[in-house]
C-alpha cells in the first residue's frame, strides 16, 4: 500500500468516525431531551401518571403566576381624580 | 417624559432615568427576536424549523420563559404560533401590510411540547415556526425597569413600575399602579383583512385562526409585566371563561367587550372597586 493509499484510507476512516460521532451525539441529545421534557410524560404514561401530569400543569401555572396565596398581592388601586401619566392600551 | 419607538410600539419612561440604556436594551431585543428582520436570530432559527439548532444563551432564556408560559396556560400562549400567524397573512412589519392580504388558510399550531431545550440546543420534533412575541415585550419592560432603577417603563400596553403611576385604560378609565406590572392584550389594533375576512394578531392555538373572543381588550395586574402580559393574552383567548380563570390565579382582570362594555373580575373589583365601566 502506497503512502497515498494509506492517507486516503485514513481520511475515509476519519470521515466515518466523524459521521458516527455526530449521529450518536444527536441521538443522545434527542433521547435526553425527550426523557427530561415534562411535556412528553403523558405520551408514555399510564392513566395514573396522566393524572400526575395534569397536576404538574396546575403546579406550573401556580409557579409561573406565582400568586397561589389568595389576597397576598395587590398592586392596583383607584386613581381618584388624577390624570393618567401613561396608557395601557394597544399600540 | 422620554419616548422612542421600538418593537413596533411606543416606549415611554419618565425623565431622570437612563433612557440610553433602556433604548439599547429594546433595540438589542428587537434585533434578536424580530420576525421581520432577516438578520435576527429568530429568523435564522425559523429558517430551519425542524430538528436540532444551536441558539444563544439569551435566545434560550427567552424561549424557556415562553415554554413556561405555554405550560402555565395549557398551551394558549405558545411560542409555536409563528406558522399560523404567517398563514393568516401577518408576514411583514404591520405598517407594510396591505389592507387585504388575500385568502388565508388556518394553519394547525404544533404542540409546544414538540419544542425542547437543553442548554443552547433547541430541538423541534415537529416543524415549528417560533414567535416569541408572547413574552419578549413583557420581559423586556421588566428588564428595562430594572435598568432604570426607579419610576416606570411603558411599551405598547405594558407598564412596569417601581413607584405609583396612574395608568389610562381602554375606554377612558384609569387605575393607580403602585408597583409591579400591568398589561393590556387587545385586538383593537393590528387588524387586517384576508379576502375580506377580518383578522387580528392574536392567534388562538386551538383553531389556528385569529381569535373570535368576545373581548376587545383585557388588562391584567400582576407582580411583573411578563406575568400580566401572558395572563392577559390567555384570558382574552379564553373568552367568557377569562374572568374566572384569572380569579383562580388571584390575578386582577378588566375586560372590555367589542361593544365597549366593561367587566371586572372579582380580584380587580376587590382592589379597585371604584373603577367602573367606561
Amino acid at each position: 500500500m502506497t503512502r497515498i493509499e494509506k492517507a486516503r484510507r485514513r481520511v475515509t476512516v476519519a470521515r466515518y468516525a466523524i459521521g458516527i460521532t455526530a449521529a450518536v451525539a444527536l441521538g443522545g441529545f434527542a433521547a435526553v431531551a425527550r426523557v427530561s421534557h415534562p411535556g412528553t410524560a403523558p405520551r408514555v404514561a399510564t392513566a395514573r401518571t396522566t393524572v400526575t401530569a395534569a397536576s404538574t400543569s396546575d403546579d406550573s401555572s401556580s409557579t409561573f403566576f406565582g400568586q397561589a396565596d389568595p389576597g397576598s398581592y395587590s398592586n392596583i388601586g383607584p386613581s381618584g381624580s388624577a390624570q393618567p401619566q401613561v396608557q395601557s392600551v394597544a399600540s | 417624559m422620554n419616548a422612542f419607538r421600538a418593537m413596533g410600539c411606543d416606549v415611554a419612561l419618565p425623565y431622570g432615568v437612563p433612557v440610553g440604556l433602556v433604548r439599547a436594551l429594546f433595540e438589542e431585543r428587537d434585533a434578536r427576536f424580530s420576525r421581520f428582520r432577516p438578520s435576527s436570530e429568530l429568523s435564522r432559527v425559523n429558517a430551519l424549523p425542524l430538528g436540532l439548532t444551536l441558539v444563544s444563551g439569551e435566545f434560550a432564556s427567552m424561549l424557556s420563559l415562553s415554554l413556561d408560559a405555554a405550560r402555565a396556560t395549557d398551551g394558549l400562549v405558545t411560542p409555536a404560533v409563528g406558522g399560523a400567524i404567517l398563514a393568516a397573512g401577518y408576514d411583514r412589519d404591520f405598517v407594510l401590510l396591505p389592507r387585504d392580504v388575500g385568502a388565508a388558510v388556518p394553519a394547525a399550531v404544533p404542540s409546544w411540547q414538540s419544542i425542547s431545550l437543553q442548554g443552547g440546543g433547541l430541538l423541534r420534533t415537529e416543524t415549528v415556526q417560533l414567535d416569541l412575541n408572547g413574552v419578549v415585550k413583557g420581559k423586556t419592560v421588566d428588564d428595562a425597569l430594572e435598568l432604570a432603577g426607579s419610576g416606570w417603563v411603558s411599551a405598547g400596553g405594558d407598564v412596569a413600575a417601581l413607584e405609583p403611576v396612574v395608568v389610562g385604560l381602554p375606554g377612558g378609565d384609569s387605575i393607580a399602579l403602585h408597583d409591579g406590572g400591568l398589561a393590556t392584550s387587545s385586538v383593537a389594533k393590528r387588524r387586517w383583512l384576508a379576502a375580506g375576512v377580518p383578522q387580528n394578531h392574536l392567534i388562538d392555538p386551538r383553531t389556528g385562526s385569529s381569535t373570535t373572543s368576545p373581548w376587545r381588550d383585557v388588562t391584567v395586574a400582576a407582580s411583573t409585566c411578563l406575568i400580566a402580559d401572558v395572563a392577559a393574552k390567555a384570558a382574552l383567548l379564553l373568552g367568557a371563561a377569562g374572568p374566572a380563570w384569572l380569579d383562580g390565579r388571584n390575578l386582577a382582570g378588566r375586560f372590555v367587550a367589542h361593544s365597549g362594555a366593561v367587566t371586572l373580575n372579582e380580584s380587580w373589583s376587590a382592589r379597585a372597586p371604584k373603577t367602573l365601566a367606561a
